[in-house]
């Protein structure tokens, strides 16, 4: 194998990280925060950073991700407040998050491990990865962001 | 040890993925879907992908060197095209059947303990038996079998 292809080799069996902007969310209808196209991926992790401080998270906000309309967390699940650099991580699978408000957390969550849950396979069609929030927007001032940790499978496969 | 020599041994020690392109299986005796050649392997991904709908139930039986990967007649692959099947590297049910997204490992793997398997090349055959069904054309399918090398020479193909 020529030197060139093996080293294309080795980057397509990287981990991945796609990440979102930092933005101001409304409660209502599903946000899709990424797409998957070209072939099937290994999602590792899915998660929420929070850019600042999100005082809305503490008034009753919820969230629901889901990666081709599969839910990777509970739905309705309250979160907490959280001040800037706090980090909330989806379980990966069909159970509450418990990892979240802190600027540290077990990845992946605790409860979602306890339930098997770590990472999903997941290919384009479809191919939405969203969030839902419920109860309550974000204030104006308020931002979050999202990175997705995936491995390529097909070798066109993208999430972004 | 020089560069080229350093950049082999990274693309060794890498994770590889075996595909096979998609195909209406029909087989009701095992049909090789992989051989291992070369050396010991470390499988930690097997995955059927549905390129088309597939509305035919299918019963699948997945063995790695004659060792079963799932449990016997517990699974229908019917889903629409995109559906993800994982294949729990162990003898027990399959619970991912067409979804279009589903944990890996499977919930139940996990729980037996089950998530990826090592292999070496005597028999060599990963294979597949459909005990209900078979497919339907236009319906295909896929496989995908992630893995890592153990031995510089192994290969799945």
């Amino acid at each position: 194998m020529a030197f060139k292809d093996k080293v294309d080799q080795i980057y397509l069996s990287k981990l991945f990280v796609a990440r979102s902007l930092p933005t101001r969310y409304l409660f209502g209808a599903a946000q899709t925060i990424f797409t998957i196209t070209g072939g099937l991926v290994l999602i590792r992790s899915f998660l929420c950073y929070c850019d600042t401080a999100i005082d809305a998270l503490a008034n009753g906000t919820t969230i629901v991700g889901t990666v081709n309309g599969v839910a990777i967390s509970a739905p309705a699940i309250a979160t907490t407040g959280s001040i800037a650099g706090d980090i909330i991580v989806f379980p990966m699978g069909a159970v509450a998050i418990v990892a979240m408000g802190n600027p540290t957390e077990p990845m992946p969550t605790v409860i979602g491990d306890t339930a098997h849950y770590s990472s999903v396979i997941a290919g384009p069609v479809n191919g939405l990865i969203q969030v839902t929030f419920g109860v309550a927007d974000m204030a104006a001032a308020e931002l979050c962001s999202f990175r997705c940790i995936y491995e390529k499978i097909d070798p066109e496969a993208l999430i972004a | 040890m020089a560069f080229n020599d350093e950049v082999d041994q990274i693309y060794l020690s890498k994770r590889f993925v075996a595909r096979t392109p998609p195909t209406v299986q029909v087989n009701a005796a095992p049909a090789t879907i992989f051989t291992i050649t070369g050396g010991l392997v470390l499988i930690t991904g097997l995955f059927v992908y549905h390129d088309t709908v597939v509305a035919t139930a299918l019963t699948l039986d997945v063995e790695i060197n004659g060792v079963p990967m799932d449990s016997a007649a517990s699974i229908s692959a019917a889903g629409p095209a995109g559906s993800v099947t994982v294949i729990p590297l162990g003898a027990v049910a399959i619970l991912t059947p067409g979804v279009l997204s589903g944990p890996v490992p499977t919930l139940l793997a996990d729980a037996g303990h089950f998530g990826q398997v090592i292999a070496g090349p005597v028999n060599g055959l990963i294979t597949c038996t459909f005990t209900t069904g078979p497919l339907v054309a236009p319906e295909t399918i896929s496989w995908r079998c992630v893995y890592y090398k153990i031995d510089p020479e192994a290969l799945i193909a």
